[in-house]
This record gives C-alpha cells, structure tokens and sequence, in this order.
C-alpha cells in the first residue's frame, strides 16, 4: 500500500475494521497454502539431497528423473498401474494449484477481471483478440507496402491438438463451462487462420499438446532385395503367445501360404481369418504381394500354473491370426506410401495386441469363475 | 455353391429369385463360352463357363449328383453354369483316347476342400451322357456310413447290410441319368435273380426291370443295385456299351460307418451291400469304360493330409492302384475373375466394389482362389 493513500488521510479504514469475516478467511486460507507449498517445496529439496547423498549422486546436478530412479531402486514393486507406484514429485505436480488471494486487505481485487468470476481464462480471450488486431493492422501495413506472408514460417499445426477443457483449466486454474471452452477453441481456430499467426507462435503453443507419436510408424524399415531383385519384406508379429514369421514379397502373386499351406486351407474356421481380411481391406493392390508365415510359440518364462493349465504348445486359431494379421501388417509397412501407413496405424492394425491370459487365482475355478454357491 | 438359407433370405427381402421366364438371356461375354455341349470343349474353353443345357441338368441332376451349395445356385441363378477347368480336359482327352477293348482306367481326382472336385465330375458326367456312355453315379459315397436313412440286416448274408430306402432313391437317380440311353440299348440280363418265393427277374429280361423293381420294393433295392452293377459291368466288357462310373469321396469305402448291428459290432462300409456292388466296378477286371473317383475328407477317415495315399489308407490304395491321378486345384486368378464376372452378371454380387480391380483383387485374396471360399465369402455380402 503506498505512502500516498495514508498521507491522503485515512481515505482507506484501517484492515481491522473494513475487512469482512468472509474475506478475512478467505485471505487465511490463501496465505496458508502460500505457507504450505513454501513449506513443501523446502521438504522437497532437503528430500531430494538427502536421496542424492544416499544413492552417493551430487546433490547439486540431482535431476527429477534420477529422482525417478533412485525411488524405483529404492522401492521396488510390482503394481501394474504405473500410477500406483510410489514417487517423490515436485509439490506443485502433486498438490493442486490454488490461487493465492485474489484481493489485498482492504478487498481490492487485483486482477482487472476478477469480477468476471474467471480472470485467467478472460484475460486469455482478451490477449487473444488484442492480438487479432494487432496481426490485422501488421497485415493492412504489409498490404500497404506490397509484402506477402512469409509462407516459410507458416503455422503447422500437424501433430498436436487443442489442450482439452480439463487441462486449459488447470493451467489457468479455473473451473472452465463446456461453452466457454468451445468459444475458447473457436476464437484460438480464428486466429490460426489469420495469414500472419505465426507472429504469434508461442502463444498458440502455450495452448496446444502435443500428440504422442509411436515409435513403430517413427522407423519404418526399408525394403531389401533378394537375388533376383524382388523387394521383400520381413517382419514378427505376436498375440497372446503365437509368434509369426511374416515373409513378403513384392511382384508376387497375390497368394498368400502359412507353414507351406494356403491361408485358406490353415485356417478352415473363419474366426481365424476375420484378421487377416481387414489387412486385404486396407491395403491396396495386394496382388503385388505373395507372403509366407511360420508360426511358433513363445515360451512363458514367468510363473507356471498347475499341470493341467499349462499352455497348449500351440496357441488356438485365432491368436495366431492375429500375430499372423500383425506380421502381414508390419511387413507391409515398408511397400506402401506415408498415408496408407497411417491409415493402417489407426486401424490398429500396427499394434501389438497387450491383452494376454488372465492368471488364474485360488479359489476360483479360472480367473475369474467361482465355485459353486450353495445356499445352505 | 450358395448355402440354401441364402435363398430363403432373398426371399424375405421381398426379392423374389428369377423364374425360368423372366431369367435375362445371358449376354455373349468373355467369361462365358457358347459352347454347351462338352464333347467340343477345348483348350479355347479353358477358364470360362458354360451353361449346361437345362434337359440335360434335369435328367443328369434333377434327383441329386451336384453338392448341395452348386444345385442352390443353380436354382438361383436359373441356370447351371460350369467352368471349363484343365483337370476336367485332362479327364476328358483320355476317355476320348481310351480303348474300350483295353481294362477300365481308373482317375482320382483330389485337391484342397472346395477346390472344384465335384464340379469336374459332374463336368464329365455330363460329356459322358452325351457321348451316349451309361451312368453309375455315385455322389457322396460317405452318405452310405454316415448319414443314411435306414440300415437293414442283408437277407443273403446277415453281416452284410442294406439300404432300403437309400438305394431305392439311389436306382431312381440312376434311371433319371440313364433312362433314354438303356432304351435305346436295350440291355438285357445275362441270369435270373430270384428275390422271394414269387418274385425274380429272369434271364434276358430288360436292365429296366431290375431298376423298377429295386426303385419300388426298397426290400430288394440293395440286391438290385448289385445284380444291376454286374450286369453293366458283363455288358461293358462284351462291348455293348460304355461305362462311366463316378464315386464321389470313395476314401469312405474304407472307412468305419456309423451303422452298428444288433451285438453292437461296427459295420464297415465294406459290408454294404451297394458299397460291395460299387466295388465291383473298382475292380481292374472289366473293360469298356471308366472309374472317375474323388477324395475328400470324411469324419472318421484319417486326420492330416489330403493326399491320395494318406486318405485312402493302405486298403484303400491297394485297391484302387493302380489309377490316374489328378490334381484340381484352387482356381488361378484369371479363372477366380471370371467367377466374380459371373456373379456381377447374375446381379448376385451388388455392391459396387466389388466391379472393381482393387474389389476383385481383395476378392481373390480373401479366397485364395478356392472356388468354395470364393462362393462362401460371395454369399455373406
């Protein structure tokens, strides 16, 4: 508070008197967890030497992914999901962001916007057509003098997408409404289009995620040749525990034959097949290809159950079109163009299907049956 | 080649299958061939369809002798259509070269399920009959032990048995095939086979009687398709006419059937009666004709591979050795196009894609070129 409003004489009522006991809360509440995080953070950083000094690291250059690592070494577990584990984060990733007061003691808000009950996000539209403008006038003075966009630094958007309602509120630390979102994306949309965004890159950005990219489809391998010249392609792929050896060349005839049998005539049941057909629907001339498989089986190297669950030496039809489907796929990769490519990797036919046998449990009478119940 | 269910599925839908009358005048066109009558089939014909003549498809398959799925079609698409196939030349171009003076030859035509096995047969029947050659036409020889009407204890011999009602129904197809032929021939028995203390066919009566009386008391059919079997066969030899007989899945003839006798022994199929009179004509030791026999997988046959030698077992191949044989394979690509022109053309295949190169390459795909693949994946769309 400055000296001018006390020398002003008393144009501002002392804290004690004006202050509500709403408001007064209000100000308890945000310099505690102002408090709270200071307290945190200082745990944090003790913490995190202590740790380093443990695991005999610097303690100075002790970065959060060795952080990750130490906690992993030091505590050791086998949950599945991964955000079960035990970690040691910054406090600002673990607790929530709160604001801290939004108003001084005499109640005097200070953001502009405060009373629009969403300062950030309103500040954010207003940043957003301040900027609009701003690129309008650049592009009435370049009109002026003759000089186009510069294509060059022109936005791709390519690769990552608008932040959605959860994460664009909890970066600004507001609760946002579905149509304030929408109104949010349609007005960022509007200053894409504009010729001269790119003025505005980080902006943009600081609104936009990236998406993640698979490694598959990052290295696609190229193909090889045989004696004759034909390109061919090799690739493995796997479901539930069949293994499959995918042979495919290139200028073939269009025939495809599994452990020296025609596909057909291997999989006599259509369940089998039903993989394989989406590989045919998706890729285009498959007269170009002829492919042999192998089929195997991988052997599990963790626990064995009872003798009478152990796995079949050879996995049941269908897994093994689908490690078959996954093989094809793979192999294929490498003949078609970047576009196909994509299209296989959305129709999932790139990825390896995760979901393996459920484990059988005691008590029950596989992994999930029960016994059976008897009243009395 | 359609699953009858498809047809009463059209049906549902309000769209009725073509009548004979209101069938389209099938268009001159690449796929097909305007040559209808197989004794002119040539290498030109190859991997194109003909239309079997619908007199003829009456008479030879009217009772049965096609595969359920070929006679829906046929039904459907108001027309029996055959492709002209290399193994069905093969077959042909050796019983136009055969010498009737010389042993029967012996062909076993075998491949992948669904290949086109029974198609060549009735490809070759159908030259047969209108090369004036006598039918013996045995369709699917596991039906015997498998899943047959009734089975009654032989009157000649207890552990042999019999088909009353089967082999009744099978003498009806037989006269259906061979009706007009044995007119004209006029074949005559060479003994007198007495069935009961009133009834018996005496020597030098007309084949037509034994076929009557075998199609009317299913009592005596069993007998009657014996007596009827070695008479063609003395009747071949001595030159009188020619013979094709056709055994459709003849690895059966080996096998157990399902039947069992009263003290629960299995019957063998080669203690049929009609199995023993087919078996008869297996046999190296007549002249004047031809075996054309199939294999295919049959439950209770031996699991594993498809060939010849594996299938028929050891008695088996002892007792058809030595023979031609033939391999029919899935279809080429060209041929497998052709089929999907004529499903186009039937209005069968509708969707648009399916006119297409890229529609017919996934066509081909899918299938592997197998004719019976082929239809199956056709009928689901």
């Amino acid at each position: 508070m400055s000296l001018g409003r006390e020398q002003a004489g008393q144009v501002q009522q002392r804290p004690a008197k004006n202050t509500s006991k709403a408001m007064m809360a209000y100000l308890e509440r945000a310099t505690k967890h102002e408090e709270f995080m200071r307290k945190q953070v200082h745990e944090f950083e003790i913490g995190k030497r202590h740790l380093a000094n443990m695991m005999g690291e610097d303690p100075e250059h002790f970065t959060q992914e060795d952080v990750d690592r130490a906690i992993e070494y030091l505590f050791p577990t086998g949950i599945f999901d991964k955000k079960a584990r035990p970690k040691m984060r910054h406090p600002t990733e673990v607790f929530p962001q709160q604001k801290a007061a939004q108003f001084d003691a005499t109640g005097r808000p200070f953001h502009t916007l405060f009373y629009t009950l969403k300062p950030n996000f309103y500040m954010t539209l207003y940043e957003l057509v301040e900027k609009m403008n701003q690129l309008d006038r650049l592009q009435a003075k370049n009109d002026a003098l003759g000089k186009l966009p510069d294509i060059t630094q022109k936005l791709s958007l390519l690769g990552s997408e608008w932040l959605d309602i959860e994460e664009l509120g909890k970066m600004l630390v507001e609760t946002l409404k579905e149509p304030q979102y929408q109104e949010f994306v349609r007005a960022m949309n509007r200053l894409v289009e504009h010729p001269l965004a790119y003025h505005h890159k980080d902006f943009i950005f600081k609104y936009r995620k990236m998406l993640r990219v698979s490694n598959e489809t990052d290295t696609v391998p190229e193909l090889l040749f045989d004696s004759a010249g034909r390109p061919y392609m090799e690739a493995t792929g796997y479901r539930k525990r069949a293994v499959a050896r995918a042979v495919v060349h290139g200028r073939g005839s269009g025939r495809v034959t599994v452990n020296g049998l025609p596909l057909v005539h291997y999989c006599h049941r259509d369940g089998g097949r039903s993989g394989n057909q989406d590989v045919a629907q998706y890729d285009g001339p498959t007269q170009r290809y002829h492919g042999k498989r192998r089929r195997g089986h991988r052997k599990r190297t963790s626990f064995v159950p009872e003798p009478w669950k152990r796995p079949h030496p050879v996995q049941a039809p269908s897994s093994q079109a689908g490690a078959v489907r996954h093989a094809v796929s793979l192999a294929l990769r490498s003949f078609v163009d970047k576009e196909m490519q994509e299209t296989m990797r959305l129709a999932g036919l790139l990825t390896r299907d995760v979901r393996e046998r459920e484990r059988y449990k005691p008590g029950k009478k596989g992994s999930r049956k029960g016994r059976t119940w008897k009243k009395r | 080649m359609l699953p009858r269910c498809r047809l009463t599925r059209l049906c549902r839908l309000g769209l009725r299958p073509m009548s004979a009358a209101a069938a389209p005048e099938p268009a001159p066109s690449v796929f097909r061939t305007s040559v209808s009558d197989p004794r002119e089939h040539s290498r030109s014909d190859l991997g194109r369809l003909y239309t079997v003549d619908r007199e003829d498809h009456r008479r030879l398959f009217q009772v049965t002798g096609l595969r359920k799925s070929l006679s829906a079609q046929a039904r459907t698409f108001c027309e029996l259509a055959l492709m002209v196939r290399q193994p069905a030349l093969n077959v042909l171009d050796s019983l136009r070269a055969s010498d009737p003076s010389r042993p029967s030859l012996r062909f076993l035509l075998y491949g992948p399920y669904g290949g086109g096995k029974s198609t060549t047969v009735a490809h070759v029947l159908h030259w047969a009959a209108a090369s004036g050659w006598l039918l013996v036409h045995f369709p699917e020889a596991d039906r015997w032990g498998l899943r047959f009407r009734e089975v009654t204890a032989s009157a000649s011999d207890p552990q042999a048995v019999d088909h009353p009602v089967d082999a009744a129904l099978w003498l009806a197809h037989f006269r259906a095939q061979n009706a007009a032929r044995l007119a004209e021939l006029d074949l005559r028995t060479g003994e007198t086979y007495t069935w009961s203390r009133r009834e018996a066919t005496e020597a030098g009566s007309p084949l037509t009687d034994l076929v009557e009386l075998g199609v009317t008391r299913g009592k005596h059919a069993s007998q009657c398709v014996l007596a009827l079997l070695a008479e063609l066969k003395a009747h071949a030899s001595a030159g009188r006419c020619r013979l094709l007989m056709a055994v459709e899945k003849v690895n059966a003839f080996w096998c157990d059937s399902t039947a069992r006798r009263e003290d629960g022994s299995t019957v063998k199929f080669g203690d049929m009666t009609v199995i023993r009179a087919a078996e008869q004509l297996l046999r190296p030791d007549w002249s004047g004709g031809a075996v054309l026999t199939t294999i295919a997988p049959v439950r209770g046959g031996p699991e594993g591979s498809h060939l010849p030698r594996h299938q028929l077992g050891a008695d088996g191949w002892r007792a058809l050795e030595p023979f031609v044989p033939i391999r029919v394979d899935d279809m080429s690509r060209a041929e497998t196009y052709t089929m999907i022109d004529y499903f186009l053309e039937r209005r069968w295949l509708q969707a648009p894609a399916a006119a297409t190169e890229r529609g017919k390459q996934e066509l081909f795909f899918r299938s592997g070129g197998n004719p019976g693949k082929l239809a199956e994946i056709c009928s689901m769309y």
